[in-house]
Order: structure tokens, then sequence, then C-alpha cells
């Protein structure tokens, strides 16, 4: 199991805060796209995908364990 | 996740205030206490950096250190100087005792919102930066020791020296009221 985090404007979409999926061994691209069939809004949003407090590539791919955030735009500066 | 320490800045001289704000109370609890439970939920250990005077009037379990000598007394900047020689981690989270409505869910979704981090991120209000709401990525002691040295204490310049990022307050938390910094004894 992965665990998900959702902030701000992300939440409301998802209404919820966060919630564990089995989607250990897929990449962190594979979770995108089942994010977006179960939440379609999400794909407008743009997001970037956090695993373990790291910003994550596409490709990388989920372990058990893992925490990932979806972090909505932030300010830089 | 990496070794993370917090440091709970409680240290300022709180003349404002009227009396040291780290035992301020709010729903009966020390302004201090709840500052501790939001490190303490996401940080592998916190250190709290005071001064000498109160450290009495600390639980006598916590870890506590007053500045170093040579950098005593030059504010924010030296009090997290202190902590990060004193206590060495792949990340800090710092908090100042004077928020006290930030709390575990705060420190959490700032923790993970934090990913990235080049040099320090920091939590920005429509109204204010709030430098001392911070991570740290690593230890930034000797540049910290050296600005104070050169009488450089201001916390904007010193992030303004390094890679600073500054997250929207309302993607921690909508209510903006958790991000209000208690400078005056009108609770």
């Amino acid at each position: 199991m992965i665990t998900v985090h959702y902030f701000a404007g992300i939440r409301e979409l998802t209404g919820t805060a966060t919630e564990e999926l089995s989607l250990s061994g897929k990449t962190v691209g594979q979770l995108k796209e089942e994010l977006i069939k179960k939440y379609p809004s999400l794909q407008e949003s743009s997001i970037q995908f956090a695993v373990n407090e790291e910003y994550a590539l596409p490709a990388e791919l989920l372990a058990a364990g893992d925490v990932v955030a979806l972090i909505p735009p932030v300010s830089g500066g | 996740m990496r070794n993370t320490v917090g440091i709970l800045l409680a240290g300022g001289l709180s003349s404002r205030f009227g009396s040291p704000k780290a035992f301020a109370r709010v729903d009966g609890v020390y302004f201090y206490e709840k500052v501790y439970k939001a490190l303490d939920a996401v940080c592998d250990q916190v250190i709290i950096v005071t001064r000498e005077e109160l450290m009495p009037l600390f639980a006598k379990e916590l870890d506590l250190v007053t500045d170093l000598p040579d950098i005593k007394g030059q504010g924010p900047l030296a009090g997290i100087c202190t902590a990060m020689k004193l206590r060495q981690a792949a990340m800090y989270m710092v908090l100042p005792c004077d928020m006290p409505y930030i709390g575990p869910e705060e420190t959490n979704a700032f923790r993970q919102l934090a990913a990235g981090t080049k040099h320090v991120t920091g939590v920005q209000t429509p109204d204010e930066k709030i430098p001392l709401f911070s991570l740290w990525k690593g230890s930034f002691a000797e540049d910290l020791e050296r600005a104070i040295n050169n009488g450089n204490l201001s916390v904007f310049d010193f992030l303004a020296s390094l890679e600073t990022r500054w997250i929207d307050a309302s993607v921690i938390h909508q209510d903006q009221g958790k991000f209000r910094n208690i400078n005056r004894n009108t609770l």
C-alpha cells in the first residue's frame, strides 16, 4: 500500500485529505493515470508529485510504504 | 524519511508581549507545549532554544539549550545556528513559540509541501512572509555564524542569500488564523 496526501484545491476535488492505494510496484505516471480515472477533474490542475518528500518523475517506481503528496502550484521567490 | 530535527525558538525577549511568550497559554496549554507537539509529530527529535533564566520553567525531560556563548542573544539566526551546531540532521523544521495555532496537521502538510526544497522553504500569508516557520535542508550553521559575526542579524537578508521558496499558507490550511503570530498580549 502507498499513502497519498492531497492539499488545498486538490483536496476539494478528491473530497479526502489522504487515502491508501494498493499501487506498490507501479510508477508515479501510472498512479497519476489511476487518480485521473478516479477524479477526472485532476486532469486540468497542474500538480507536482512528491514521493517521500522529494519531487518524483513519472518513471519513478512506487514501493510499499511510500508516502505520495500531490502538490498544487506553490509560490517561488 | 530523512533524519529531521525540530528547532523550537523560545528565546525571544517578548518585550512587546510583556512576559515570556513561551509560557503564555492558549486553551490552558503553554504556547511552547503547543508548538512542541506540532514539531514532535513530524521530527525525530525537537530541540528548544531558550534563555538561561527560562530554562527552569520548562519540563525537565525536554532537550533545552541556550545560544552558544559567542553568538548569544543575537536573535533568531543565533538560535537556529545554535541548534544546527548542537544537533546534526539532514533537515530542520523551525517554528517559533509564538505561533501556538500551528498543530501537527499543519507541520505535516508543510513537510510534504516543502518537497524539492533546495535550501530553505518558508511560509507566506497574503500579508507577510513568515521566515521562522520554515524547513531547512541540511545545516547552515557555518553560514549563519558568519552572518551573525558580521552583524547581519536579519532573517530575511540571510534567506535572500540562499535559494528560498515560499509556500502559500492557504495550501497548508485555509484558516489564516492558524498562522497568527502572537506579538501582543491581547488574548
